[in-house]
């Protein structure tokens, strides 16, 4: 999709970058001095236990507290290590957009995507040192989200789509992260990587959803696709991050009834508990999709298909699709 | 590719009956506007077909296409019970059973296009 952006942004957008760049500008993350560090790995818990993909099913009462605990490890792992790729990937894309030279009509804007992949360089850099503090070897991605992710993120020069998915990407890491991690159990280095991360990615997830609004209501064809495929997108991830056969097998649990990967599979996947959990990870984001009519009542088809219908209908009939000042889960407890 | 592929009445035993069944379960009305080719890349034992769909209209053929529009990987046994009912595609594809390459919302169009 090539784009071209009329040399004029809304009101509201320049306020907003106006408003990110000062806060960039006093402070970011360090590598360095924004995490105890010197805190030891052993015996750590890195998400709370109702959090565990088999939390809710039979399979958690047949796991032992220390297997339990692994996996608090190898699932917290496997999204740092999907953060490390997919901001990784953000700043591959935004430079290249700086690159390109279209918005060189808004320095603003150019000056606050500098600050952003400086950010996500230096995430980057903290969760792959979080990994390697708790000795956690990195993930393969597994091949379903690669070739999920390569098929539907076409590159152009202004990479828009890709732009679009990774900001989703981003919002619903966040999001899980968040909740993760929300409770004295969870090492605080753990806490830490996500609440600091918060703190800067609060504000990309801002920029990204004004990103989004722009390019719905610029760019010719953007929303449409958008509307199509945005569902079953979503329901890919929920379902892709939530059970992933490389961290079952690296706990290595002794019990015989989790050799049978796909019962296994279906309990975590469609327990009340994680149901429960998708709800609140998803709700903000519903609320951006009804307010940006990237869902319309014309396809709700598709939404019922991905299985977001009644959490769609919670979302309709609590907000009426009014957009909502706090959506992105920032003042959630830490 | 995100629903549960409804059951059909009666079991289909080989691909050859899945696709001999596909025009009684073809529903013109869910691809008036679409212009698509979906192609299926089965393994033990390998076989290889693809479905042109022509705004409301459908055409079945012997082995690849250069480049569809969706492609899915699996054994036989998988798909049939993906056709069959006897599993979700969703777990088949958590469980690297099922790879669907391609434009994910042409994939997911073909659960109402074959039903
Ligand atoms: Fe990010
Ligand atoms: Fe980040």
């Amino acid at each position: 999709m090539e784009t071209t952006l009329e040399p004029t942004l809304s009101p509201q957008f320049s306020k907003l970058i106006n408003r990110l760049n000062e806060v960039s500008d006093r402070k970011q993350m360090s590598v360095l001095h924004d995490h105890p560090w010197d805190l030891s790995p052993e015996g750590a818990w890195l998400k709370k236990r109702e959090n565990l993909s088999i939390y809710g099913t039979e399979f958690y009462d047949l796991a032992t507290e220390e297997e339990r605990r692994l996996l608090s490890v190898y699932e917290t792992g496997c999204w740092w290590h999907t953060f490390v790729i997919f901001e990784n990937l953000v700043t591959e894309y935004y430079m290249k957009i700086i690159n390109h030279e279209s918005l060189a009509p808004f320095p603003a804007v150019i000056k606050y995507m500098h600050h952003f992949c400086r950010e996500e360089i230096t995430h980057a850099l903290v969760f792959r040192k979080a990994m390697k503090h708790f000795s956690i070897a990195p993930f393969p991605v597994p091949d379903n989200l690669k070739d999920f992710y390569k098929d539907n993120a076409a590159l152009a020069d202004f990479p828009l789509k890709a732009v679009f998915l990774t900001i989703i990407i981003e919002w619903f890491a966040e999001n899980n992260a968040m909740l993760d991690c929300n409770n004295d159990f969870v090492s605080p280095l753990a806490r830490a990587v996500a609440v600091e991360h918060h703190k800067e990615e609060a504000r990309h997830i801002e920029w990204g959803k004004s990103m989004i609004r722009e390019f719905a209501e610029r760019v010719p064809g953007f929303l449409e696709e958008a509307q199509e495929y945005t569902a079953p997108f979503m329901r890919n991830l929920l379902d892709m991050s939530t059970v992933n056969p490389e961290t079952y097998a690296r706990v290595g649990f002794s019990h015989p009834a989790f050799q049978d990967q796909e019962r296994l599979f279906e309990a975590a996947l469609f327990c009340e508990n994680r149901d429960q959990i998708n709800r609140r990870i998803m709700e903000p984001l519903l609320r951006f999709f009804v307010e940006t009519t990237i869902y319309t009542p014309a396809l709700h088809e598709l939404w019922e298909a991905a299985r977001f219908g009644p959490a769609l209908e919670q979302v309709l009939a609590r907000h009426n699709g009014r957009p909502d000042a706090n959506d992105n889960l920032l003042d959630t407890p830490v | 590719m995100a629903t549960d592929i409804s059951k059909p009445d009666t079991l289909l035993h080989s691909v050859d009956d899945v696709i001999a069944s596909m025009p009684a379960r073809f529903h013109p009305e869910n691809c008036r506007d679409l212009v698509a080719t979906y192609q299926w890349k089965l393994s033990q034992p390998d076989r290889t077909f693809h479905i042109s769909i022509d705004k409301g209209t459908f055409r079945i053929h012997d082995g690849a296409h250069p480049d569809p529009s969706v492609s899915i990987e699996s054994s036989e046994e998988v798909y049939l019970k993906l056709v069959n009912g006897q599993m979700k595609d969703v777990m088949a594809v958590v469980t690297g059973k099922l790879r669907v390459r391609g434009s994910i919302s042409l994939a997911q169009k073909l659960n109402r296009i074959f039903i």
